[in-house]
């Protein structure tokens, strides 16, 4: 049996295993309370279905999709729907709607991707509008958990970033694809600045780290310029500097996560109770259902991985970060293989994007880095948050599915 | 069910769900390592095809040598590159020659630093289409081109039987891409002496 095959029959079995362990734990939260909760089966049973139905889906529309990647995000997502059910069934409920919602928006952007030539005209009114959706957040977001992000139009709330995170990714594979010198660079590295200017003075650090990273790391990825990125480094860590001393929030934050336990009573208490949780559930945890995630504030958004490493214990917590690792290691196999020199940025965009942001909140709530508020990809709950991760998914597994799957980038520039 | 109960088998449970888990992850990582190591394979396959040599005409130090053009063969001055060349103004990495669409271009790796001509022909920072006869000059080296008939790289060469992905060592996968002249690589050509005086 060749390579291919094997990953495709191992696929096979992986997804129904992901079924198996979504199926156990929900079977045992059926329990929990001592009376039978169905409503825990029924939501078991929906997310299974979900996974299988998008697996099958995608085997009979794209035949070349990466089938391992699927798996980790299959696996992902239903650590994260049965952590939202054991935390808040309501929220479970809406998270997994939600991920419908967004399964629906992967394979349109999956199908779309094909057309990528011709879309690619849109992405400088997109741009404007990010940028003005980012700007209008000044005057008319509204303030939730100390950053001013959110925007309610019509009972509807959702967060801008989320979406200009997509926007950037597109930007800078446009931009990148056929610059040669800085100067033809300057649009993209400006949208990226203003981008992040105004994330920041939003007080949403964490979206503001992530763009400012990804733009490093996509630019020197895709022009190999070190003295450039060096620079570009430098001024980045003159920006977190220059802010640490201009805003009181910032400069609050690295005290926090220099002493959590001194500011215990106030501000520390997150990080101190997140620490204290991991702590108390070992190696092996408590057992799903038997800890106290509810003392951790933000539990079930940016706190979802200390939650996670106290129930199922740290080891699990460390696959969960090694998940994400496998996931580095498709998106980039995958944008090795991409047909053109546009979608090999793009795909690199995408896992720079979702894997810088796991690491940033999983450093914040292990104390590695200062904690900045952002979701955990596929695991957090959050409408946005997850929408935006399956569409970047989607446009990763477009992207595999077209390169068929043997073509291997030629040496060299590629044809335009 | 009683509390106590539910206790006992989430406690037993937690082993479960940490072993499925811990299982897909390692299964993730082998076939991941396994499909990489197959393209590597491909890869090189794919590279390991000669469509004909070049033939130095300057520097005067190495002209009349004579190398072996693959698929994709590196240029340079490093040893590990397909076509080294020992000469100073040359980079460690400094061209790709590459196939595309049955035709053979070449490319420069650092194309605002060093100047590759075909034919006299500056490529700057695109890619300049080979043909057999041709003459490529780059900082004071230039030799000439000449490519035969290549077949195309069939669907059984790409679907890579998994027993083939230990069969090649990188350490000495380089060695054997070499100049002619080199008695180890001489040993390994698959061609006899005549092939490039005919």
């Amino acid at each position: 049996m060749n390579v291919k095959n094997r990953i495709r029959r191992s696929a096979n079995g992986l997804v129904a295993l992901t079924v198996l362990f979504i199926m156990l734990a929900f079977g045992l939260l059926t329990f929990r309370d001592g009376a039978v909760d169905f409503r825990a089966l029924i939501c078991g049973g929906a997310l299974s279905f979900l996974l299988v139905f998008a697996y099958g889906m995608m085997i009979l529309a794209f035949r070349n999709f990466d089938r391992l990647l699927y798996v980790v995000v299959a696996l992902l997502i239903a650590i994260g729907i049965i952590m939202q059910y054991r935390l808040e069934p309501d929220d479970a409920i809406k998270q997994l709607l939600m991920l419908l919602a967004g399964f629906i928006m992967c394979f349109i952007v999956q199908w779309a991707i094909r057309y990528h030539d011709k879309l690619r005209r849109w992405i400088a009114p997109l741009m404007i509008v990010s940028a003005g959706l980012l700007l209008a957040l000044l005057f008319i977001g509204r303030e939730n958990g100390g950053a001013k992000n959110w925007i309610s139009f019509g009972g509807i709330s959702f967060q801008p970033s989320e979406f200009v995170k997509l926007t950037l990714i597109l930007v800078l594979a446009h931009v990148f694809d056929r610059a040669t010198t800085i100067r033809t660079m300057l649009p993209a590295l400006l949208f990226a600045a203003v981008c992040t200017v105004l994330l920041v003075a939003q007080k949403d650090l964490g979206a503001a780290m992530l763009f400012a990273l990804t733009t490093l790391v996509v630019f020197f990825a895709s022009t190999g310029k070190k003295g450039w990125t060096l620079l570009g480094t430098g001024v980045g860590l003159g920006g977190a500097l220059m802010s640490y001393y201009l805003f009181d929030h910032v400069k609050y934050r690295v005290q926090v996560w220099r002493n959590p336990w001194a500011l215990y009573e106030g501000s520390g208490y997150q990080i101190a109770q997140g620490l204290m949780a991991m702590a108390s559930g070992g190696l092996f945890g408590l057992g799903l259902g038997l800890g106290s995630p509810k003392v951790i504030p933000a539990y079930h958004t940016d706190y979802i991985f200390a939650v996670i490493c106290e129930e199922f214990g740290v080891l699990t917590g460390i696959c969960l970060i090694a998940l994400y690792i496998v996931f580095i290691i498709r998106g980039l196999i995958i944008a090795l293989r991409a047909p053109n020199r546009f979608l090999t940025i793009v795909a690199l965009g995408c896992t720079v994007m979702i894997t810088l942001q796991s690491f940033i909140i999983i450093g914040g709530v292990i104390k590695l880095i200062p904690l900045t508020g952002i979701t955990l990809p596929f695991v957090s709950y959050g409408g946005s948050s997850i929408v935006s991760c399956t569409v970047m998914f989607g446009i990763l597994q477009g992207i595999a599915a077209l390169s068929d799957g043997r073509t291997v980038q030629e040496g060299g520039r590629n044809e335009h | 069910m009683n509390q106590d109960v539910y206790m006992i088998i989430a406690d037993l449970m937690r082993y479960v769900f940490f072993l499925i888990v811990a299982f897909i992850l390692l299964r993730l990582f082998v076939l991941s390592l396994r499909e990489w190591r197959a393209g590597a394979v491909t890869k090189r396959r794919r590279r390991s095809v000669q469509v004909g040599y070049i033939t130095i005409i300057k520097p005067n130090s190495l002209s009349g040598e004579r190398y072996r053009l693959y698929r994709e063969a590196t240029v340079g001055k490093s040893r590990s590159c397909d076509i080294p060349l020992p000469v100073k103004s040359i980079k460690r990495r400094h061209a790709i020659i590459f196939e595309r669409g049955g035709d053979m271009y070449i490319t420069a790796c650092y194309p605002s630093r060093c100047t590759v001509s075909v034919n006299g022909e500056p490529i700057g920072r695109g890619d300049g289409k080979l043909a057999d006869g041709y003459t490529v000059e780059t900082e004071g080296v230039s030799f000439r081109v000449h490519i035969e008939e290549a077949d195309e790289l069939t669907e059984e060469d790409e679907n890579i039987p998994e027993e083939y992905t230990d069969e090649y060592d990188d350490d000495n996968w380089e060695e054997s891409a070499n100049c002619f002249d080199d008695d180890e690589t001489e040993a390994k050509d698959p061609f006899d002496d005549d092939w490039y005086e005919a």
